[in-house]
């Protein structure tokens, strides 16, 4: 037991953080990256990008599914808007594991070939399951908990919180000033780094905090959200039938809602006659992340429901994860998310490095743990860039024919961080490590337009040119990010001393 | 509007900021006296209420409160940068936003 409060609380603080530090950077960095997923997805398209969304066929999106998917049990079509101009029609068959999706231009239906790319998509599944499915889940949910206890702990010891609330001196001590990074990125940012894990744990509230159904439904979830959905569901009749128009459904669908646009269509038992086709809402002019819904009978055209939420917790619960997702049309608001999401990377890394320095000031030599926690610092913090870096060159140069290429492009992305990773390991001399690899990233990043311009038609230049800011972007925050990156880089003064093998026995002073 | 928000968040920030004496200190080379202090400290509130209502009118009361949050944020982290490294800039960049919030404001 710690003597006080304050030491038990600095003990939670500096121990959670660094544990699950790495983890949580990892986490962060992909979310932000996620904040952006559309755009990157797009970016990574470069086949849709002459797509323009002004014109929208959905006539020719059914003409197609019917020509391509006439036995599917299910349709849909996703339309296009301004972060994605494609539409996209996809399938499932009778065997319910296969889905099928093609990209469609969406003024004349036609199937754009696209390359096999995850795109944005690829971080934002890092970033909520680090791609292990359920298991996956459950490792960034204890990490947002361990994330909150070290924000609320990091509250308390910090005293002098209103008395430092500006305070930043770079050209302090080096203690002082990595601790005055790591105050400034987590108090002025505080609202951000609260609401965005509370809201994220939120999201899997039936995993995390699941008594509720297993009280009132005996643990059937299918059935809980039955209730709350209230969709409209029912078998085949087994009996052909004709389908009513699309486009003419999806028209008076939108007359039910105040303004707003479609998102996406389903269509369940397409040519039957109990086809049903449901509408939904695009949910972009509001916090909550509802989807309003129209839903029709295929066949006879008659309107079924109109549904929109009216429970309150359930609205309460779509506003926290509404502002979460950022499903919401405001470019202002999705940039300083970004921001903030990089200043949380930021306080995460300051935290990382000051756990070393700390100790390295304390110990002569280097304790072979200390080596550890500080290749696995510059393996995260400095390799992850990496890897993004060589995840977007992966897209550009690997060959479009490819088999499997989008599992080709995320394997690019662990292999090159595998590689920062043993990269950390093996170098004694952690400056020269940290120096190596953020240059490399730097590069890699920067030199990313240039490569762009070489292997597109929609690099920089030309979208700079026509204002496709959606594009441009993409490019000049790599090139932005890799300046930053290399100048990091160049700043890191070479050591005076190389590190000493970690065999010489260090006794500690105190217990840690 | 929405550029009055971020710049009256600034602005807010900044004479909060230089209402303690370590910081107003850092920019004039001279100690505030303590109806200065409370002046800056007051019209740094101000400017800060303001901002929210201004980031209201902008975005309405969804978005609102949101991106005041976020403008606090940015413009305090850039403030706080700008801070140690050319404090007379941050000042002064301070000050030649007014102008702008005017000519937004008509």
């Amino acid at each position: 037991m710690k003597d006080s409060f304050f030491q038990s609380m600095d003990w939670l603080h500096t121990w959670g953080g660094l544990l699950f530090g790495w983890l949580l950077f990892a986490i962060f960095l992909t979310g932000t990256l996620t904040v952006f997923d559309k755009e990157i997805t797009f970016w990574m398209q470069p086949e849709l990008h002459h797509l323009e969304s002004s014109h929208l066929n959905i006539e020719a999106a059914g003409q197609q599914l019917t020509r391509l998917a006439p036995d599917a049990t299910q349709w849909w079509i996703t339309l296009p808007y301004a972060r994605s101009p494609a539409v996209t029609i996809s399938w499932q068959g009778s065997s319910k594991d296969k889905v099928e999706e093609r990209t469609l231009d969406p003024a004349t239906g036609e199937i754009v070939p696209v390359r096999d790319t995850r795109g944005g998509d690829f971080f934002y599944q890092f970033h909520y399951s680090l791609h292990l499915d359920q298991v996956g889940v459950w490792i960034v949910g204890a990490s947002a908990m361990v994330m909150l206890v070290a924000l609320i702990s990091g509250i308390v010891i910090h005293h002098r919180i209103f008395k430092d609330f500006f305070t930043f001196r770079p050209r302090a001590t080096s203690h002082r000033a990595w601790l005055d990074a790591h105050n400034v990125t987590s108090v002025l940012v505080l609202p951000f780094h609260v609401v965005i894990t509370f809201t994220g744990l939120v999201i899997f509230w039936t995993l995390y905090m699941p008594a509720g159904i297993h009280l009132l439904y005996g643990g059937d979830k299918d059935k809980a959200f039955g209730d709350l959905e209230r969709r409209i569901e029912r078998e085949p009749a087994q009996s052909p039938a004709g389908l009513v128009s699309l486009s003419e459904l999806e028209r008076q669908a939108r007359t039910h809602w105040n303004g707003g646009a479609t998102e996406w269509m389903e269509v369940q038992h397409p040519g039957d006659r109990h086809a049903i086709v449901t509408v939904w809402r695009r949910a972009d002019d509001r916090l909550a992340l509802i989807s309003d819904r129209v839903t029709f009978d295929g066949a006879t055209g008659e309107l079924l429901q109109v549904w929109t939420s009216e429970l309150p917790a359930f609205t309460t619960y779509s506003v926290m994860i509404g502002l979460h997702y950022l499903w919401f049309d405001h470019d202002a608001i999705r940039w300083m998310y970004f921001g903030m999401g990089l200043a949380a990377t930021v306080m995460i890394a300051t935290g990382l490095h000051l756990w070393i320095i700390k100790r390295r000031d304390r110990h002569a030599g280097h304790h072979r743990g200390y080596q550890v926690v500080e290749s696995l610092n510059v393996a995260v913090v400095a390799g992850m860039p990496v890897a993004v870096a060589v995840y977007f060159w992966a897209n550009r140069l690997l060959p479009v024919a490819l088999p499997d290429r989008a599992v080709w492009e995320m394997a690019s992305f662990f292999l090159a961080w595998g590689l920062c990773a043993v990269h950390g390991f093996l170098r004694w001399n952690m400056r020269s490590a940290w120096k190596e690899q953020l240059f490399v990233s730097g590069a890699l990043l920067g030199i990313l337009p240039m490569l762009n311009m070489i292997t597109t038609e929609s690099h920089l230049l030309v979208t700079a040119a026509d204002m496709t800011w959606r594009l441009a972007a993409v490019d000049l925050m790599c090139f932005i990010s890799g300046l930053l990156l290399a100048w990091t880089a160049w700043r890191i003064r070479p050591t005076a001393f190389v590190a000493q093998p970690a065999n010489k026995p260090v006794i500690a002073a105190e217990p840690v | 509007m929405r550029w009055v928000a971020m710049a009256l968040s600034y602005n807010g920030l900044l004479f909060c900021c230089l209402a303690m004496s370590k910081h107003y200190r850092h920019v004039f080379s001279h100690a505030p006296t303590g109806t200065r202090r409370l002046l800056f400290k007051m019209t740094g509130w101000l400017m800060l209420i303001g901002s929210f209502v201004t980031s209201v009118m902008a975005n309405g009361w969804s978005f609102g409160p949101v991106e005041w949050i976020g403008g606090l944020a940015v413009t305090g982290l850039m403030l706080v940068f700008l801070l140690p490294y050319a404090p007379r800039v941050a000042a002064l960049f301070g000050l030649v936003i007014i102008p702008v919030q005017a000519v937004c404001l008509l």
